[in-house]
């Protein structure tokens, strides 16, 4: 093979990686958990943390907190923990100016993607709903025996006031501990 | 699905959709052998030249025996064309694993009927499952290396490799039904190894034949591992997206391609490196020929200066 075509061929190989690159950049980019976009909606979420080790989160008034559990089929026990971070005690009565509350909704997709739609949503766990969260409380936990969920994939949510901005004010991102502990009821 | 194989009926029905479901790969086996219809027609272009004949002797025994040795070495030539010797072994390779596949298939649905304890259960159902993955192996041979079905095959394959494991294999269903985040490490990897690697690897063991395509694949490994990953970026995106519409609901799936997306993106970051590094080392590489002739060129420059 001549040296012309070996340069032919390099060429034609370095045009196709540089193709390549630019469309995994791309996605790449499009994927970036916090970006949020329409193309990467809920295929970023994160799946929950499970057990006693706890996560730190961050989400701020009038937008929510989105992790997967997965797929359950049956009862389970669900315990939920959340608190807030001590450092942030300024931020949190500034947020909580007002009486304000978390709900915490364990959803499944159906519902999940008309809740983030902003479309009406059925909720999987009417025990769940209305859990408050303001300055004097330091955390706040949960405990659910034998919660009966239908075989579908669930998400947990926390969900401060989402969908519900009038513009007025612009709330600062703050920092919560969490974590779900659950197990399938004998 | 094993609890309604206990019943005999059960059982029967299932061993006839097997038997049938093979039968018919094989009828899309041979289908898919035939040659090309739009290649049977001749459309050849013909052209006429001129030509002078001229009157000569007629040929001796010797010519004759020559002629002969001729068309013998033609033939032999044809015999040995590599392409006819490639589509020979396709077919041997195709029918051996649709005969591979379905003695498999027989003898664990016969296992089934005859035992119930728990192991010979899962024995027989690993080997219906060997041998439907067989059959669907063995059809790959006869596809076109370019075609578009052998570029879809890989996903019809882990739709097959899921809907077997999750529906006929009760040890490891278990493990399949818990939610992702109850799953231990170990149990993570065992699962993204039957849902996704186990596939790939039932896939990629079919022995290419196209030369130029195994060539390819060799030299330029960095180009084809950030295109397979990208394949694979895409095709769980697809997926995730068709399940984001509400008038399709299949949960386990869900979660399995939400697990090979995230996997995805990581395989994407890792394998972008190494196609950067390359390019790269090209670059750098032809930077360093460019000045070497740069500096060869000047240097005869120089001593043809000189010598003048």
């Amino acid at each position: 093979m001549s040296n012309t075509e070996d340069e032919k061929k390099i060429e034609v190989q370095n045009t196709k990686l540089l193709r390549s690159i630019t469309i995994a950049i791309i996605i790449l980019i499009a994927t970036i958990p916090h970006n949020n976009n329409p193309y990467n909606l809920d295929y970023v979420t994160e799946f929950c943390a499970e057990g006693i080790t706890t996560e730190i989160i961050s989400f701020e008034r009038l937008d929510f907190f989105a992790c997967e559990i997965g797929f359950i089929d049956g009862e389970i026990d669900l315990g939920l923990y959340l608190s807030k971070m001590d450092n942030e005690k300024e931020s949190f009565e500034k947020a909580f100016e007002e009486y304000t509350e978390v709900d915490i909704l364990v959803l499944n997709y159906q519902n999940y993607n008309n809740f983030v739609r902003g479309e009406d949503y059925g909720v999987s766990n009417i025990e769940l709903l209305s859990l408050n969260i303001n300055p004097e409380n330091d955390f706040m936990q949960k405990s659910i025996d034998s919660l009966d969920l239908y075989p579908d994939y669930y998400f947990l949510v926390f969900n401060w006031e989402y969908g519900e901005d009038d513009g007025t004010y612009n709330y600062p991102e703050l920092e919560f501990y969490y974590y779900i502990r659950l197990s399938y009821a004998d | 699905m094993l609890i309604l194989l206990d019943g005999t009926d059960y059982l029967l029905e299932v061993y006839f959709w097997l038997i049938l479901g093979a039968i018919l790969l094989v009828t899309l086996t041979i289908v898919f052998a035939r040659p090309d219809l739009s290649n049977i027609e001749d459309n050849t272009e013909y052209n006429l030249k001129e030509g002078i004949v001229n009157e000569e002797t007629s040929s001796s025994d010797d010519t004759i025996n020559e002629n002969k040795e001729l068309d013998e070495v033609i033939n032999e030539t044809i015999d040995e064309d590599p392409e006819i010797i490639i589509e020979k072994v396709k077919k041997q390779w195709a029918l051996a694993f649709t005969i591979f596949g379905l003695a498999f298939i027989t003898v664990g649905s016969i296992v089934l009927y005859i035992s119930e304890f728990a192991f010979t259960t899962f024995f027989a159902a690993c080997m219906i499952y060997v041998g439907i993955m067989s059959i669907a192996k063995g059809l790959t041979f006869q596809l076109s290396e370019n075609g578009w079905l052998k570029k879809i095959i890989p996903i019809g394959i882990f739709f097959l490799n899921l809907i077997l494991l999750t529906g006929l294999l009760s040890v490891v269903e278990d493990r399949f039904w818990l939610p992702w985040i109850k799953l231990t490490e170990l149990q993570r990897i065992g699962n993204i190894f039957l849902i996704f690697i186990l596939p790939y690897l039932i896939w990629i063991t079919v022995p290419t034949f196209n030369k130029n395509i195994k060539e390819e694949k060799e030299t330029d490994l960095p180009l084809n591992l950030l295109n397979n990953s990208l394949k694979f970026v895409i095709a769980n995106f697809v997926i995730l997206w068709i399940l984001n519409f509400n008038f399709i609901s299949l949960p386990l799936l869900r979660q399995f391609s939400k697990v090979g997306f995230d996997l995805s993106i990581d395989l994407l970051k890792i394998t972008i490196v190494i196609p950067v590094l390359s390019l790269l080392r090209k670059d750098r590489l032809s930077l360093i020929k460019a000045i070497f002739q740069k500096r060869k060129a000047n240097s005869k420059k120089n001593d043809q200066e000189y010598k003048k």
